[in-house]
């Protein structure tokens, strides 16, 4: 069981993955609402993983990765996109993402992505 | 298995000569970084291992000799982790060269071009016996790969991120591959319609590897497709396979022409639109009307972009002939790249190509000085060449510049004198701007005395020429021991800017609002004078004061209104009315009213009328 820490700035979109993430067997340890309270969440609660959605108020999810790799290089980070986002995703990962999943979330691709992630 | 070029049917030969154009275009780009580093040399040596399998394909025993060679140099500096010497630079760019001739000749063999490959195989044993390198060398894994097709689900929605994850993910489990399809960087900017992915891995890996992708979510299946020999012929099969369905379709460009003609038509009747509708206070109306005209607008945007090519199929040339041409006079050239991704006309872009090449070569032979000249001067041994493109209100603005002896004017007026293009007295009073216009009088710089000036002369009316017939103007600017730099202004064939439109002479014109600095209204204190010409004080400067009414022999009805334009030179604009802002197209000036060199265009007006589009900084002009 992973420890996870999901950042949206919607409320629903968090539930959402929350079910799909709780279903699988894993722990959602944590939740933000914009990629600053994701960072502060990642330096409290040492997380296995985090789900960062890119465009989120006050900080985006571009800036809290760079800020989460800063803080660990080796940190498993995936992240949440729309479709049309592709640029951005690339930069993501060259950033030092490991993956992404696209929303509409499919609850079978979610839980691959994050297992592959978790066991690399 | 060799595949003779009689056998290779068209359609193959010409996905041969698609694959290799491609492989050297890139190269070209590397060459013109600059210094070419590890990165660099790794990719340099993929590069080359695949020409040497295509060339290797086709039966072109010697050609693949050489880049062979060369891959050997590449593979000694790849263990070495060193960067490119500037000799090895220069060789590059040779065999290049020499390897796009031959393509350009490839039905007629590699035997015309023996001669040419000996005579580069020669400087690599200069090199070698100079370097008392040893003589036998085997090429690194030349065996036991093995190419794996990773194919991707047709739902997945981003294509590039989902193979930037796959290499990613290679990589970091410490798996060296080499990728074959398709090429990275339409991976890196998202451009990729691809399905499959191709990349070369050791063979002992195979397994693993497929373990491993099988495992991303989003791959359907992955597959070894054989083990990778010396012939490349799979290469091309793969490469045709990956090709049956065309991504790309031809369109006779008059169709486009046509195509556009009908929309701009429709972007003025949707101007026309919204004036009517906005009169009717109809909300549901002026909401439909406003989005007509904002489909119109995509759809026009959309119908120029497919004539669009950018400027990198020239500028991608250039450092490797500058590099080839400074090599051969002994000379030392760095060569910067600037705005390589500016779009332009296709058909401008084709006569555009002899004139910019042209002037690089010149700067070359003539601007830069040789190694010991530069360094007595003071200056780095390396000239240095700069070809920059930027979008402007002007239109497409391409500058050549570089730092060599410049040009003597004194040399100038004297050939001027001889000539009896000029008297003396005038000639004392001209500006240094205005004799350099004596350069593109055709003949007047072919003379020996000019050529021993610079040169540039050479052709200058030529460029000159070209330039104008494309409705556009050459500039030059040199300072002696400085540089030179020359710079082609083009009009902006046909383009959408946001202007302002004003009034003055009862005309109305239209100014981009790019190169307007500020409104204001003065009173006539404001106003003085400075060597007769008017200027009004705008921040800590005088401005000169215009009035367009004024330069085009109108009706004077210039009110306190003046408008601050330009970008590096500054002009007050006086002016009777300002009317409003809006969106229009630049056409091409209409050839009664062309050589006003202030009017870059026109626009139709919504109520039908024409108003000319200026470019206020070539007002600066009419100053003086």
């Amino acid at each position: 069981m992973a420890r996870i820490v999901i950042a949206d700035d919607s409320q629903f979109m968090r539930t959402l993955l929350k079910n799909i993430i709780e279903k699988a067997g894993h722990e959602v340890v944590g939740e933000a609402s914009n990629g600053q309270e994701a960072v502060d969440l990642f330096k409290k609660l040492n997380p296995d993983l985090v789900i960062l959605d890119i465009v989120m108020p006050v900080m985006d999810g571009m800036e809290a990765l760079k800020k989460i790799i800063e803080i660990n290089p080796n940190a498993k980070v995936l992240m949440c996109t729309g479709l049309g986002q592709q640029k951005l995703v690339i930069q993501a990962i060259e950033l030092g993402a490991k993956g992404y999943i696209v929303k509409p979330f499919q609850a079978e691709f979610v839980i691959k992505e994050i297992e592959r992630i978790l066991s690399g | 298995m060799v595949i003779f070029l009689n056998e290779l049917d068209k359609a193959m030969l010409e996905s041969f000569i698609e694959e290799v154009t491609s492989i050297l275009e890139r190269i070209s780009e590397l060459i013109s970084l600059g210094d070419i580093g590890a990165d660099q040399i790794n990719e340099l040596f993929r590069l080359f291992h695949t020409l040497k399998g295509l060339f290797a394909s086709i039966g072109f025993e010697k050609t693949k000799e050489l880049i062979h060679k060369y891959e050997d140099l590449l593979s000694d500096y790849r263990s070495r982790g060193a960067s490119l010497s500037d000799r090895d630079k220069a060789q590059l760019s040779a065999i290049v060269n020499l390897l796009e001739a031959i393509l350009a000749n490839i039905d007629q063999g590699e035997q015309q071009f023996l001669r040419d490959i000996e005579e580069l195989m020669l400087r690599f044993s200069e090199e070698e016996s100079k370097a008392g390198k040893a003589e036998e060398k085997v090429s690194p894994k030349e065996k036991g790969l093995t190419r794996i097709e990773i194919r991707i689900d047709p739902n997945e929605a981003l294509i590039a991120a989902k193979m930037l994850i796959i290499l990613k993910q290679l990589k970091d489990k410490g798996i060296e591959y080499s990728l074959i399809s398709p090429d990275i960087k339409s991976i890196e900017d998202g451009s990729v319609q691809d399905r499959s992915l191709i990349v070369e891995i050791p063979s002992e890996k195979t397994q693993t590897t497929i373990e491993l992708v099988k495992n991303i979510p989003g791959v359907t299946s992955v597959t070894s497709i054989a083990e990778h020999k010396e012939t490349v012929k799979e290469t091309i099969l793969t490469h045709r396979r990956a090709e049956a369905l065309p991504k790309t379709i031809r369109v006779d460009s008059d169709k486009l022409d046509r195509l556009l003609s009908i929309v701009e038509n429709l972007t003025v009747l949707s101007n026309r639109l919204i004036a009517i509708a906005s009169n009717t206070k109809n909300d549901d109306l002026i909401s439909v009307v406003n989005l007509v005209s904002k489909a119109v607008g995509e759809l026009r945007e959309e119908i120029l972009s497919i004539r669009l090519i950018p400027l990198s199929y020239i500028f991608s040339k250039i450092p490797r002939i500058a590099y080839d041409l400074a090599n051969k006079l002994g000379k030392k050239v760095e060569v910067v790249i600037e705005g390589a991704d500016v779009e332009i006309d296709k058909a401008s872009l084709e006569k555009l190509n002899d004139p910019i090449i042209h002037i690089v070569r010149n700067a070359i032979d003539h601007g830069i000085e040789s190694p010991d000249e530069r360094r007595a001067k003071g200056k780095p041994e390396k000239g240095k060449i700069i070809v920059r493109a930027r979008r402007s209100p002007r239109g497409i603005v391409i500058e050549i510049s570089d730092d060599g002896k410049g040009i003597d004017v004194e040399k100038i007026k004297k050939k001027a004198l001889e000539r009896g293009l000029i008297t003396q007295e005038k000639l004392e009073k001209m500006p240094k701007e205005e004799l350099f216009s004596f350069l593109f009088i055709p003949g007047f710089s072919t003379s020996d005395k000019i050529t021993d000036v610079s040169g540039r002369g050479v052709g200058l009316d030529v460029v000159k020429n070209t330039i104008e017939s494309l409705g556009g103007y050459v500039e030059l600017q040199s300072e002696l021991d400085k540089g030179t730099t020359i710079r082609m202004v083009l009009p902006p064939t046909t383009l959408i800017v946001r202007a302002l439109i004003i009034k003055s002479g009862n005309v109305r014109w239209a100014i981009p609002v790019d190169s307007i600095i500020s409104i204001q209204e003065i009173s006539d204190a404001q106003i003085r004078e400075i060597a007769s010409q008017k200027v009004v004080l705008y921040r800590d400067s005088f401005v000169p004061l215009l009035s367009l009414s004024r330069i085009f022999g109108l009706e004077d009805d210039s009110e306190n209104i003046v408008m601050i334009c330009g970008k590096e030179k500054k002009i007050a604009l006086r002016l009777a009315e300002v009317i409003r802002h809006m969106d229009i197209v630049v056409k091409p000036v209409p050839s009664v009213i062309r050589g006003f060199r202030g009017i870059t265009g026109v626009t139709i007006l919504e109520d039908g009328f024409v108003a000319p589009v200026i470019d206020p900084e070539a007002l600066v002009r009419f100053v003086g």
